[in-house]
């Protein structure tokens, strides 16, 4: 059975409810709901957004469920991203920050991990001055704080 | 979302921690120069874990720059002091302003590993730059003590543990410390501590043993201790750690009766002067819930008779038992435990060496076979004991050919090979039961050769006289009077095991062949998936010579390589388990 899905904009996308429910958010609200042909709102993501969520939904419709691994261990934690998910990723940044946005507001945990290892892999490596150009930031440190904080914190680093 | 450009500066915090998660700590340290509000977002990041361990100050010159830095640095006394160089200026800056990071970001640290007593070092305040009343958001922290001035870090340990009222995790290394001091460090412990781990080895190095410390400054410090508030009860505290035992058993009988909800124990190393009686107190009053999880590791004979039969009453509770090179667990009490205990998950007999009666710390069959009650533990996901004692007249010799048909169960004038059948599928009938089963453990990996009796292990000694001795074909404590593991003789009883991932038979005289193998690989779905429990392993149950390397390459060991895990040789990687 096809769900009615409408964005911000008050477009409306129809999709399979299998596919939908890769959302949390929206698998929870048909549950709540019950069995209803209402359109299911979702006014904080655009249309544009929201059309490659659902790509990312359909490609992934029969992934397995994902297990909530409780020993999370950040250090063990693989920077791999299929080859797939690497193309789709591959957006200006304002749609980068979007998708992870709406990920994040959907529920939808491996596109959520996918969209801040994409970001995580823009910033490794980088310097400071790097990094403010790859997400056009300005400095706002004089080149004191900016070594005083390099100072603080250096030695916190792994060897 | 807005119709304003979303950058990177706009994300929210939560969002912004998981993509911290992913970056090295080398990236967090660029990423909070990049800008005030990146400063903001990753600093939480950057300090949430301090490993010493892993940090520049334990590199012995930084350590002896920091103890420059409070006035400490006494060359004759330190244990680097061949490393210590003059401290240039430059060096003292550098540190002094590590210093004044650290401090400044003291409050966002959950996670802090100190691996040195120069490490506490930092939390001294000779410069009153340190907030002493403020509360921080401490987790989990790991103190450790080695060091010249191990007794110097217990104030700055106690002001942390004071400051620290959201402390779930705790271990300490207590071996350079007092008594006294480690008693009284019991006394500040945060009401918030769910686990608390001790650790004390017992052969410390020499040059590093316990410091002689000058009476006068040891009587100051205890008295200023002694004024430190003293926490209560500790209603979290469920899982308790003891490596070797450097404190009375009174101290340790006080600190149980603080514990009312405490249902794991771990005990491991030589707990001197801890005997059977003592043991069994600690057992039977030790958990007024009722255990749920009990581990034996290298307590020898501390653990016998008594604490047996006390476990024994814990059986109903018991979720995971491991008993590791232990003194006596005899068979009979063993298949008693498989039979009392439903709620049982992992259950890990692994045989003390030094034992030569093999009914002390095998199954034998016979006490499966002769048992009126069937085994109540149908949640078993884990079983690692050997089972011993099966008849076994098709296994003729030992590897170098040394005969041994005069034995009653291999001689086919004594036993026929239909007893033998019957005796293997009424074992593994027992086994076939148990459908939640993820591993099998049933072969005796590393025995060492000085222990190996002559009852029915192959030892080495036995083979040297002969004429047939060919190093290459000895096969140390193998086992011949075992489970054959052939679908003839019962091991279709095991095909209702559809979650079985591991079944682990090293130094067994099995007749596991292609047709066997077949068989597995048809009848559990899972067979071979590469997962491991490490439940034990987590808690400190392995042995030191297994790198944090090996164990990555047995984790990576798996799928690929095609079914061979039923054969009798392993990497060193794979015998990871067992220890």
């Amino acid at each position: 059975m096809p769900v009615t899905l409408t964005s911000l904009d008050n477009q409306e996308f129809k999709v399979d409810k299998e596919v939908a429910e890769r959302s949390i958010l929206i698998k929870n609200m048909i549950e709540d709901v019950g069995e209803s042909d209402a359109p299911i709102p979702l006014p904080n993501v655009s249309a544009a957004v929201l059309t490659k969520v659902i790509e990312y939904c359909e490609h992934h419709r029969n992934d397995p469920v994902q297990v909530q691994d409780e020993t999370d261990d950040p250090r063990k934690r693989s920077n791999d991203i299929e080859e797939w998910d690497m193309k789709f990723m591959q957006v200006d940044q304002e749609m980068l920050f979007e998708i992870i946005l709406a990920a994040n507001y959907l529920d939808i945990k491996p596109l959520l991990d996918v969209g801040c290892k994409t970001v995580a892999n823009i910033i490794k490596g980088k310097t400071p001055e790097e990094i403010r150009k790859a997400f056009n930031i300005v400095n706002d440190f004089t080149p004191e704080e900016e070594a005083q904080i390099k100072k603080e914190n250096e030695w916190a680093e792994d060897r | 979302m807005s119709t304003a450009t979303t950058r990177a500066v706009d994300l929210p915090p939560e969002i912004l921690h998981q993509i911290s998660l992913n970056l090295t700590q080398h990236d967090r340290t660029v990423s909070v120069r990049v800008c005030k509000t990146w400063q903001k977002w990753f600093t939480p990041s950057l300090w949430h874990t301090v490993d010493f361990k892993e940090s520049l100050f334990w590199r012995s010159d930084q350590l002896d720059r920091l103890n420059a830095l409070v006035g400490d640095l006494d060359a004759q006394e330190s244990t680097h002091a061949e490393a210590s160089a003059e401290l240039t200026p430059e060096a003292a800056v550098a540190a002094k302003i590590a210093r004044q990071g650290f401090i400044r970001n003291l409050g966002y640290i959950r996670v802090l590993r100190i691996q040195h007593a120069a490490h506490w070092n930092l939390f001294l305040d000779p410069h009153g730059s340190l907030n002493q009343s403020k509360k921080l958001d401490l987790q989990e922290l790991s103190a450790n003590f080695q060091g010249p001035k191990a007794t110097d870090a217990v104030e700055p340990l106690i002001q942390l543990l004071l400051r620290s009222g959201q402390l779930r995790t705790l271990s300490m290394q207590t071996n350079y410390l007092t008594p006294e001091a480690t008693e009284r460090l019991f006394a500040v412990l945060p009401q918030s501590l769910e686990s608390l781990t001790f650790i004390s080895q017992h052969n410390i190095a020499d040059g590093e043993q316990r410091p002689e410390q000058d009476e006068e400054a040891r009587k100051a410090s205890l008295e200023r201790i002694a004024k430190l508030p003293t926490s209560g009860n500790l209603d979290q505290l469920k899982v308790l750690s003891v490596t070797g035992l450097q404190m009375s058993m009174t101290a340790l009988m006080a600190l149980l009766k603080r514990c009312p909800a405490l249902e794991e124990l771990d005990i491991s190393g030589v707990v001197e002067g801890v005997e059977d009686s003592r043991l069994e107190e600690i057992v039977s009053k030790g958990s007024a819930k009722g255990w749920k999880t009990l581990g034996f590791k290298d307590t020898w004979a501390s653990l016998g008779p008594k604490t047996v039969t006390a476990i024994l009453h814990h059986a109903g509770t018991l979720e995971n038992f491991r008993l590791c090179h232990c003194a006596a667990f005899p068979s009979s009490m063993i298949q008693k435990l498989l039979c009392s205990a439903p709620k049982l998950k992992r259950f890990d007999m692994i045989p003390s060496t030094i034992l030569d009666d093999i009914e002390q710390r095998f199954l034998m069959a016979d006490d499966i076979i002769n048992s009126d009650q069937e085994w109540a533990c149908l949640e078993l996901e884990t079983f690692k004991c050997m089972i011993a004692g099966i008849p076994r007249p098709d296994v003729e010799e030992k590897s170098n050919g040394r005969p041994l048909t005069d034995h009653p169960l291999h001689d086919p004038e004594q036993v026929t090979m239909e007893r033998s059948r019957g005796v293997q599928r009424r074992v593994l009938a027992q086994l076939g039961r148990l459908t939640k089963l993820r591993e099998i453990t049933l072969g005796v990996d590393v025995l060492e050769e000085d222990h190996i009796g002559d009852h029915e292990l192959h030892s080495e000694e036995q083979e040297l006289e002969g004429d047939y001795y060919d190093e290459d074909d000895v096969q140390l404590g193998k086992q011949y009077r075992c489970l054959s593991m052939s679908l003839e003789n019962g091991l279709d009883l095991l095909e209702n095991l559809k979650c079985l991932q591991r079944l682990h038979i090293e130094k067994m005289s099995t007749n596991v062949e292609e047709e066997e193998q077949e068989w597995m690989r048809e009848n559990w779905p899972v067979y071979r998936r590469k997962s491991r429990d490490t439940f034990w392993t987590s808690r400190g149950h392995q042995v030191g010579e297994f790198t944090d390397d090996s164990l990555e390459i047995m984790e990576d060991v798996g799928e690929d390589d095609d079914c061979n895990d039923a054969t009798e040789n392993y990497g060193e990687e794979e015998r990871f388990d067992w220890w």
